[in-house]
C-alpha cells in the first residue's frame, strides 16, 4: 500500500482500506510522509478565483466530516464560519487574521486516540493545521496538548521546526501545554487559557468562531478532524465518503478498553457494528454485561444486545448513548454497573470548574445520590431525588459537564435497572468490591 | 448691644455670612452626608445579602440606588449654593480641582475629591450595562474612600462642627457606617482573610486618628483660622471661648458682634 | 433517553444557549404566542456570572424560580409581551449583570 514517491505533479494513490490515519509502520519521517501521501495541496486552500470560499472548505463540507472531539459538529461549516468571520471581524468591518487551534488535549480518561495520532502520525495532523490555516485566513496556529497525559511534546516541536524549514507550515505553529482536568480541554476553556486566563469554560456567546484566541475568530478542531482534512485535501470528498455511512461519513479512531482482550485504539469505518469492533479487538476478556459508549458524557449499552448497533452518533443515540470522542469501555459481569457509574460521577463532580452554582452544588449532590444507590439500600425517594437532581443540573451550566454527568447517571439507572431493584431489596451487591474497570483518575487534575 | 461674652462666643465661629445661601449650603451639606451614610449602609447590606421577609433584596438594592442619587442631588445643591454665595469666594475651579480654594483649601479640597468620586460612582452605575462588571466593581470600591473623605470635609470645612446636635449627628453617621462595615468584615466579605484583617485594622486606625484630630482640631477654638479661612473673613484674631457655641440669631447681631469683636 | 447535543470536553461545536436547552422543571409561561413569535426575546442567565443574589427571582416569579441552592431556574420559551417590562427590570436589577434578555439567533 505504501507507494513509491510519486512523480512530480502526480497524486499519490489514496488508501482504499483502513487504516487511513495511522500508518502501521509509523511514525513516518517528513520525507516518507510526503512520499506516502503526496505533496500538501495548498492551492485548494486558497480563496477561489472569484474571491470566494476556498475549494478545500467546500470539499470538507461535501465530505460530511464531523468533529472527532466529541460534539460532532460539521467541520466544513465551522471552517466556513471562521473564514467568513475573519473577513469582517476587524475594526470597521475590515479583514483580520484568524487563528487555528488544534485540540489534542484529550482530557477524557478513557480515550487515547489523540495521543496515539500525535505520536504515530504527527505530520498528518500538522498538514491539516497548515491547510486549515490557509483556508480560513489564519495568521497563527496552536497545537494544544497535555504533556501530563503523555503527549509527545518534544517530537512535535521537532516536527514543526523541520516543516518550518521546508516551508510547509504557512503560519507559525506553537505547541501549548494545557493543564489537566476534565473541563480544561473544552473549546472555550482552551481559548481562555490561550488568552492568559484559567483553563476553564467561558460563557457563550460569543462563540470561538466569532471571537476566540486574542479576540479573533478561531477555528477549534480536534487533531483527528484535522488529520482527516489533510486527507480530504489530497484525495477529495468522494474518496472520504467511500467508507462510513451516508449520515456518518468516513472513518474514526475508537479507543476500546475495559474487559477486552486487546485494549487499544482502532480505526473503524463509521457505522461498523459494535460487535465487529469488539471482535477485532480480540473479543471480551470475560463475560461482559454492558458497554460504556462515548466516554463519560456517553451512555451505557446492554451487552450483547449492543453488538448489532452501528458505531456512529446517530446509530447509538436512539439507544441512549453516543460515539462521542470514540470511546468504548466493556463492563464485565463481575463488576457492578451502578458502582462504576458512582465512581465516574464522583470524578466528574470533582472536575467541576466551580464557576456555575447549579454544577458546583448539583454534581456533588448527584454523586452522593448515585453513591447511595450503588453502595447503600436506596428507597424509592432516593431514585426520585436522583432524577430531580438530574433535571436540576441539565442545561444550567456554562459547559456540558452537568449535562453529560446527568446523562450517564440516567443511562445507568435505565440499563442497570435490575441491579437497582436488587440493591433496593437486598442492599449493595458483592460486585461493588471488584477492582474498578472504568478509569477515573484518583488525582482529579491528572487525566490518565 | 451684646455682652462681651456673647461677642466672644461669636468670634469662635465664622458664621458671618447671613445670607440664606450660606445656611442652605450648610443644610444641604448635612443632608447629603446623612443620605450618603444611608447609601453606604444599604450598599453594605446589599453586599452581605441582608434579607428579611419585609425587606427583599430588590428593595435594599433599589433604596441604595435612590439614596445615592438623592445624596448626589443634595451635594449638587450644596455646591451650587456655595458657588452662588459670595461670602467665601469659592469659584467654579474649586469645585473640580481640589486644594486651590482660598477658603480652607485642604478641607474644601476633600469635599471636591468626595464629590468627584461620587460622580464616578454614579456614572459607572448608570452605564453599568455598558461597562464591564469588573470595572464597575473596582470603581464601586472607592465608595469606602468617598464617604470618610466627605465626613472629614464636613468636619473640617463645616462651621457647625462644634454645634452639639451637628456633632452628634455626624458621630451617629460614623458609628453607623463603622458598625455595618465591621459587620461586613465579620460576615466574611471580602473572602480573603488577610484583606479582612487589614480592613479591620484600618477602620480602627482611622477612627483613632480621626477622633484625635477632631478633638484637637475643629473642636478646639481657633479652628477657623487654623483650617485656612482667609483672614478677611475672620474676626480680628482668633480665639474666644471653646466649646459649643450657639449661633446667635439675626444678621445684624452677628455683624455688630463681629465688628465689636474683641479678644486675642 | 434522547440526549440531543451532548459533547465531551474535547470539542463543543454548538454550545447552545444556556437557559433554553435541556429540561427545566416544567413551567409554561403565559398565554398563546403572538404572530411575531420568532422575534420575541428570551431570558437566559450567564451561569458563570450568576452568584445567586436572587433579585431576579423576587422580581419575576412568573418566569424565574429558585433551585435548592438559590440559583435561578428560568422557564423555557420566549418572554410573553405583558411580562417584557418586568423582565427588563429584572435584568437591570441583577447585581452581577448575569440575567440577559436576548433575541434568539
Amino acid at each position: 500500500m505504501a507507494g513509491a514517491r510519486p512523480a512530480a505533479g502526480e497524486q499519490a494513490s489514496p488508501p482504499r482500506k483502513i487504516p487511513r490515519l495511522i500508518p502501521p509502520d509509523g511514525p513516518l519521517s517528513l520525507d516518507e510522509h510526503l512520499a506516502r501521501y503526496g505533496a500538501i495541496p495548498f492551492s485548494a486552500a486558497l480563496p477561489s478565483r472569484d474571491g470566494g470560499i476556498p475549494a478545500l472548505i467546500a470539499a470538507v463540507e461535501r465530505s460530511g466530516l464531523t468533529g472527532r472531539g466529541g460534539a460532532g459538529f460539521p467541520a466544513g461549516r465551522k471552517m466556513r464560519a471562521v473564514a467568513q468571520a475573519g473577513g469582517h471581524a476587524g475594526p470597521f468591518g475590515s479583514a483580520v487574521g484568524t487563528v487555528v487551534l488544534a485540540n489534542g488535549a484529550e482530557s477524557e480518561p478513557a480515550s487515547g486516540k489523540d495521543r496515539l495520532l500525535l505520536a504515530r502520525a504527527p505530520h498528518l495532523v500538522l498538514d491539516g493545521i497548515a491547510l486549515a490555516a490557509e483556508a480560513v485566513g489564519a495568521t497563527r496556529a496552536y497545537l494544544c496538548v497535555h504533556s501530563g497525559g503523555g503527549a509527545p511534546e518534544p517530537q512535535l516541536r521537532e516536527a514543526i521546526t523541520l516543516r518550518e524549514r521546508a516551508g510547509l507550515n504557512r503560519v507559525p505553529i506553537q505547541v501549548i501545554d494545557v493543564p489537566g482536568g476534565y473541563v480544561a480541554s473544552q473549546e472555550t476553556a482552551v481559548i481562555s487559557f490561550l488568552n492568559g486566563g484559567p483553563a476553564l469554560p467561558a460563557f457563550v456567546p460569543p462563540r470561538p468562531s466569532r471571537k476566540g484566541a486574542h479576540r479573533r475568530p478561531t477555528l477549534v478542531q480536534n487533531v483527528e478532524t484535522l488529520a482527516h482534512v489533510a486527507l480530504i485535501a489530497r484525495y477529495g470528498a468522494a474518496w472520504f465518503r467511500e467508507m462510513g455511512t451516508a449520515q456518518a461519513a468516513g472513518t474514526a479512531l475508537v479507543t476500546v478498553g475495559g474487559a477486552i482482550r486487546r485494549p487499544g485504539t482502532y480505526e473503524i469505518a463509521l457505522g461498523t457494528p459494535v460487535g465487529d469492533l469488539v471482535q477485532r479487538a480480540g473479543g471480551p476478556a470475560e463475560p461482559v454485561q454492558a458497554i460504556l459508549a462515548g466516554g463519560y458524557f456517553g451512555g451505557w449499552l446492554p451487552f450483547p444486545a449492543a453488538q448489532r448497533l452501528a458505531l456512529s452518533d446517530d446509530g447509538l443515540r436512539p439507544a441512549g448513548a453516543a460515539l462521542g470522542p470514540g470511546v468504548l469501555v466493556l463492563l464485565p459481569e463481575s463488576a457492578c454497573g451502578l458502582a462504576e457509574t458512582a465512581r465516574v460521577t464522583s470524578y466528574l463532580a470533582s472536575q467541576s470548574a466551580g464557576q456555575c452554582g447549579p454544577c458546583s452544588n448539583g454534581l456533588p449532590a448527584l454523586a452522593d445520590a448515585i453513591a447511595h444507590i450503588a453502595y447503600g439500600q436506596p428507597a424509592g425517594e432516593a431514585l426520585r431525588w436522583t432524577e430531580h437532581l438530574m433535571a436540576l443540573v441539565t442545561g444550567r451550566g456554562a459547559c456540558h459537564l452537568p449535562d453529560g454527568t446527568a446523562a450517564i447517571v440516567a443511562s445507568a439507572l435505565r440499563v442497570f435497572a435490575s441491579d437497582l431493584r436488587r440493591h433496593a431489596e437486598h442492599g449493595p451487591c458483592a460486585r461493588i468490591r471488584r477492582a474498578p474497570v472504568v478509569p477515573a483518575p484518583a488525582d482529579p487534575h491528572e487525566a490518565s | 448691644m451684646t455682652s462681651p461674652a456673647a461677642a466672644a462666643h461669636v468670634s469662635a465661629i465664622v458664621v458671618n455670612s447671613a445670607t440664606p445661601l450660606w445656611y442652605t449650603t450648610r443644610a444641604t451639606g448635612l443632608v447629603a452626608l446623612v443620605l450618603l451614610t444611608i447609601s453606604m449602609v444599604l450598599g453594605v447590606l446589599s453586599s452581605v445579602r441582608y434579607q428579611r421577609p419585609g425587606l427583599p433584596r430588590f428593595v435594599t438594592s433599589g433604596l441604595h440606588r435612590n439614596s445615592s442619587l438623592l445624596a448626589l442631588a443634595f451635594t449638587g445643591a450644596h455646591i451650587v449654593t456655595t458657588l452662588a454665595d459670595p461670602f467665601a469666594h469659592i469659584r467654579v475651579q474649586d469645585v473640580v480641582i481640589p486644594f486651590i480654594s482660598s477658603y480652607r483649601p485642604l478641607w474644601l479640597g476633600l469635599g471636591t475629591i468626595a464629590f468627584e468620586v461620587m460622580l464616578a460612582l454614579t456614572i459607572t452605575s448608570l452605564v453599568r450595562s455598558r461597562v464591564s462588571y469588573r470595572i464597575w466593581h473596582l470603581v464601586h470600591w472607592t465608595s469606602y474612600l468617598c464617604w470618610p473623605v466627605a465626613v472629614l470635609h464636613g468636619l473640617g470645612t463645616g462651621s457647625d462642627t462644634p454645634v452639639r446636635w451637628v456633632l452628634l449627628l455626624t458621630l451617629a453617621c460614623i458609628a453607623l457606617v463603622t458598625a455595618v462595615t465591621g459587620w461586613r468584615l465579620a460576615y466574611g466579605w471580602p473572602s480573603h482573610p488577610v484583606v479582612r484583617v487589614a480592613g479591620a485594622l484600618m477602620i480602627v486606625l482611622v477612627l483613632i486618628a480621626g477622633g484625635a484630630w477632631l478633638a484637637a482640631g475643629p473642636l478646639q477654638p481657633g479652628w477657623a483660622r487654623r483650617s485656612g479661612t482667609p483672614p478677611s473673613l475672620l474676626n480680628t484674631g482668633a480665639g474666644g471661648t471653646a466649646g459649643t457655641a450657639n449661633i446667635p440669631p439675626g444678621a445684624g447681631a452677628l455683624r455688630a458682634a463681629a465688628r465689636a469683636g474683641s479678644a486675642p | 433517553m434522547n440526549r440531543g447535543q451532548a459533547s465531551t470536553p474535547g470539542q463543543t461545536g454548538t454550545p447552545g444557549q444556556t437557559g433554553t436547552r435541556g429540561q427545566t422543571p416544567g413551567q409554561t409561561p403565559g398565554p398563546a404566542p403572538r404572530q411575531r413569535r420568532g422575534e420575541r426575546p428570551i431570558l437566559q442567565v450567564n451561569p458563570i456570572a450568576c452568584e445567586a443574589h436572587g433579585l431576579c427571582i423576587e422580581l419575576l416569579p412568573e418566569m424565574i424560580s429558585a433551585d435548592p441552592w438559590g440559583y435561578p431556574i428560568i422557564a423555557p420559551g420566549p418572554v410573553p409581551d405583558e411580562l417584557l417590562s418586568l423582565a427588563q427590570r429584572a435584568v437591570t436589577a441583577c447585581p452581577t449583570l448575569a440575567l440577559l434578555l436576548t433575541r434568539p439567533q
